[in-house]
């Protein structure tokens, strides 16, 4: 499949500090890519660079991101205003945090849309189409981001992304702030988009079980470096670092207490 | 949402009450007789005694009390002693003059403060934020008498620019005689489309509004910055910034909204502090308006009048802060069901 994110020697520091060094990263449309690594390891960053938005946390970029043929590394602000929503969207780790508490989830979605520059209209037939593709009502646009679940509001920041008509989501660990049967209910919806939509995933996590169940491949980071990527059967049952391993054992020791850790 | 501001209305109304008994409790402890006051200095003292039983002041503390707040009710506020008028009638005269004073100062220090709050939140630590932040700290801790000799000295005496005093040029009422409306002039003015008036009434205005309007901009230009700064680490201005909302939008339009009920609640504040800083700054620019009727009233003992400017200020807040609070309920969707 077609390339749709490219990451080449791809640095991000902070003064002096290089906090991410990526040599090579890709990812093709309609594939979703976990993003594994312990914290600290820039799995963060790395979304938040993709999406042109770690210059606010004062960081410096150098290297280069492609998406959709276009390098993102050094182009123009308002270019990447009109690509972030458009062609990338975020999807946030803590959906509560996530909407501004006094607008209706509804008021920000048409904002969204009319800045992409839908028509009122056309932004409200697209509002309704995005939340019934994450299954939910559309009067749930009228409610306030504190009348909705967890859950809810991380189906409203996809359809969200839906309706802007993006390709790629970066979801930083979009999970972890859910309870598990909300976190499968998600994990299910996002898979199901890349099928139904096509869209690609960047999914940061450092929960390899939920990376295997829901991930076409994975990447492992640690210290800012890609230490192995590859499919994601493969890196789970044969890890080729040590530090994977290590990554993994420490998942089955957690993991032992609950369920087997799945698509291992 | 109904019973909430019925229940604030309730409460404003004890308040109130309150500030009535308190008023009257300082009023009668205080030196100096009313009723001579009154009947004038040639009046002997038979003459007192019946001027105190007509005025009611020969009545128990709480009778008189009573007595006051059935007339406050009804809209007799008492006579003032000094002008021998309605003391309701002589406020409310003087009343719009200061608000509008008030108003104009509160509207400056909103129209300032919010965008220069923004300003220094954007360019954090930098050099526009330095600048807005001298300047709010020297707004703000100014004295209003000093500012106002300073403003009048340059831009009055040496520029020229504007009038020293006086709330109009009585030539151009002369000529273009206000019809009251709302009894601002200003207002008035303007819905009637009395241009020259308009005109001769806002040159007065800028310099004592300006004076009164240094503390509103301090205050709320620190508030907006504090705010915006705190809201801009928030996930949720980053997921703004994540649609591709330029970051001018992302301030002004996500940031700032959250912020809102905050700098209402301190408006309604700084409206109060105003209120009495503008009896200063009347007094300076020889604006009519209550601070001269609440001196002039304090150096004779005008008992009537000063508890009612006391009342009226006190009311003046009360509804400021009651409107405040229905704005807030309205304006904020997680405060509706306190
Ligand atoms: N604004 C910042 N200023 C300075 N250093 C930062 C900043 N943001 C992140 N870092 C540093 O960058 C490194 C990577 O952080 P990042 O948030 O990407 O980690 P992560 O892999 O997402 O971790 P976690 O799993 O805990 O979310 C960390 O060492 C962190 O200290
Ligand atoms: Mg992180």
């Amino acid at each position: 499949m077609a390339v749709l994110l490219s990451v080449r020697d791809l640095t991000v520091s902070f003064g002096t500090r290089a906090v991410v060094d990526l040599a090579r990263l890709d990812l093709a449309e309609g594939e979703i890519l976990g993003l594994a690594g312990e914290s600290g390891a820039g799995k963060s960053l790395t979304g938040l660079t993709v999406l042109g938005l770690s210059e606010y946390a004062g960081a410096r970029v150098t290297g280069s991101v492609v998406l959709a043929g276009e390098e993102l590394v050094g182009a123009r602000r308002r270019r990447l205003q009109q690509l972030r929503g458009s062609t990338m969207a975020l999807i946030p780790q803590s959906p509560a945090g996530a909407f501004n508490p006094v607008l209706t989830v509804g008021t920000t979605m048409l904002r969204a849309l009319r800045l992409h520059g839908d028509s009122r209209g056309r932004a409200r037939q697209r509002a309704a189409e995005a939340m019934a593709k994450v299954r939910l009502e559309t009067a749930h646009l009228r409610r306030y981001p504190h009348q909705l679940s967890g859950g809810q509001l991380q189906r409203v920041a996809i359809a969200l992304a839906l309706a802007l008509g993006a390709r790629l989501l970066v979801a930083d660990e979009p999970t972890s702030a859910l309870d598990v049967t909300v976190q499968a209910e998600i994990c299910a919806l996002l898979g199901a988009l890349r099928d139904s939509e096509g869209v690609a995933v960047l999914f940061i996590s450092h929960d390899l079980a939920v990376l295997g169940a829901l991930c076409d491949r994975i990447a492992v980071m640690r210290a800012g470096r890609l230490v192995e990527q590859g499919p994601a059967p493969e890196l789970l049952t044969a890890p080729r670092a040590d530090y994977t391993r290590e990554l993994l054992a420490a998942a089955l020791r957690l993991g032992s207490g609950e369920e087997e850790a799945d698509g291992a | 949402m109904l019973s909430y501001a019925a229940r604030r209305i309730g409460l404003s109304a004890l308040v109130a009450f309150g500030v009535v008994v308190l008023t009257f409790v300082i009023a009668r402890v205080v030196p100096g007789d009313p009723a001579a006051g009154w009947a004038g200095p040639r009046a002997g003292p038979a003459e007192r005694d019946r001027v105190r039983a007509e005025l009611g002041l020969d009545l128990p503390l709480p009778q008189q009390i009573g007595g006051y707040l059935g007339g406050v009710l009804r809209g007799d506020w008492g006579i003032s002693v000094r002008t021998h008028r309605p003391v309701l009638d002589d406020l409310l005269a003087l009343l719009p003059n200061t608000l509008q004073l008030v108003l104009a100062g509160l509207l400056i220090g909103l129209l300032v403060g919010v965008p220069a709050g923004l300003v220094a939140a954007r360019w954090a630590h930098r050099s526009p934020d330095l600048l807005v932040r001298t300047g709010a700290v020297l707004g703000g801790s100014v004295p209003v008498f000093w500012l106002a000799l300073l403003m009048q000295m340059f831009f009055a005496t040496r520029m020229g620019l504007l009038p020293v005093a006086g709330s109009y040029d009585p030539a151009v009422l002369a000529a273009n005689p206000l019809v009251r409306i709302t009894g601002m002039p200003l207002l008035d003015a303007l819905l009637t489309g009395n241009l020259p008036m308009a005109a001769s009434v806002f040159d007065h205005l800028v310099l004592p509004a300006l004076v009164v309007a240094a503390y509103p901009v301090a205050v709320i230009t620190r508030l907006v910055r504090a705010g915006v700064l705190d809201t801009l680490g928030e996930t949720h201005v980053q997921m703004t910034r994540a649609l591709g909302f330029p970051e001018r939008t992302v301030l002004a339009r996500f940031a700032l909204r959250p912020n809102w009920n905050p700098v209402l609640q301190t408006c309604a504040l700084i409206f109060g502090y105003s209120l009495v800083n503008s009896f200063l700054v009347e007094a300076i620019f020889a604006y009519p308006g209550l601070g001269g009727y609440a001196a002039a009233s304090a150096d004779v003992v005008d008992l009537p009048a000063i508890v009612g400017v006391t009342l009226l200020v006190a009311l003046l807040y009360i509804a400021a802060n009651l409107l405040v609070d229905l704005l807030q309920a309205a304006l904020d969707p997680r405060m509706g069901l306190r």
